[in-house]
């Protein structure tokens, strides 16, 4: 009989997913591989850490901080991510 | 008595005095005050108990809170047929309503609009963007 499955840990530990786990409801600054971040409250997220989103802002930076706001909920695509600021406010513009 | 209430990030709940309004006109004639939560930052479910203490004459209104996900999957399957933003990796952006889309991301919209730079450039009936190249799909309330 099987009584767990998962492998034990460390209860020490904060695994990356628990930490984006623990940021649900939050405001979460994201940076992405390209000149791009995206602020927003973070809904929830899946294996492959693509993000679904609140109350968006998007920052270019290179061009002199261009900013574009969008309203409502976003699904962004967890392949350009490159990093994950819980309660990050974005770059100072 | 109790309800399932859901909410959104920072929304005042003053449905939830409606809600009871409904079940019992008790709660109206000694409650005649809307009651406001406001739920910060948490968006969850809430289950809500009222109970009316007549000795007091207060209706006390428990709210207990679990945390709901919402994950990639569960938005995709609400947003179809609702007027979307798509943006592409190359920043080119598409604006129309959402006729299918896959776990890949591949997406059909109709009446699109592209704009590139922000500017206009072309309209389609139809389109299909192979999901490899989505950066994010966004609904759109208000036009930005």
């Amino acid at each position: 009989m099987n009584m767990a499955a998962t492998p034990t840990t460390n209860p020490s530990q904060l695994l990356p997913l628990e930490l984006v786990d623990k940021c649900i409801g939050s405001r979460i600054h994201i940076v992405m591989k390209t000149d791009k971040e995206i602020v927003g409250t973070l809904l929830g997220f899946d294996d492959f850490v693509n993000m679904v989103l609140e109350d968006v802002t998007e920052f270019e930076i290179t061009p002199e901080g261009r900013r574009i706001t969008k309203l409502d909920q976003i699904l962004l695509n967890g392949n350009n991510i490159t990093m994950l600021i819980p309660g990050g406010e974005g770059p100072e513009v | 008595m109790s309800v399932l209430i859901k909410v959104q990030a920072g929304q005042i709940i003053t449905t939830l005095f409606s809600v009871f309004n409904s079940l019992s006109l008790r709660f109206w004639t000694f409650c005649p005050h809307p009651v406001s939560v406001h739920c910060t930052p948490v968006i969850g479910q809430y289950a809500g108990q009222a109970k009316y203490n007549r000795l007091e004459n207060v209706c006390r209104i428990t709210l207990t809170m679990s945390l709901r996900k919402q994950t990639p999957s569960d938005f995709l399957k609400q947003i179809i047929g609702r007027p979307v933003v798509v943006k592409l990796n190359s920043g080119v952006d598409y604006r129309g309503v959402l006729a299918c889309l896959d776990g890949y991301m591949n997406i059909a919209i109709e009446q699109t609009e592209e704009y590139v730079n922000g500017q206009l450039k072309n309209k389609y009936g139809d389109a299909f963007l192979r999901g490899n190249n989505v950066l994010y799909i966004s609904t759109q309330k208000r036009k930005a």
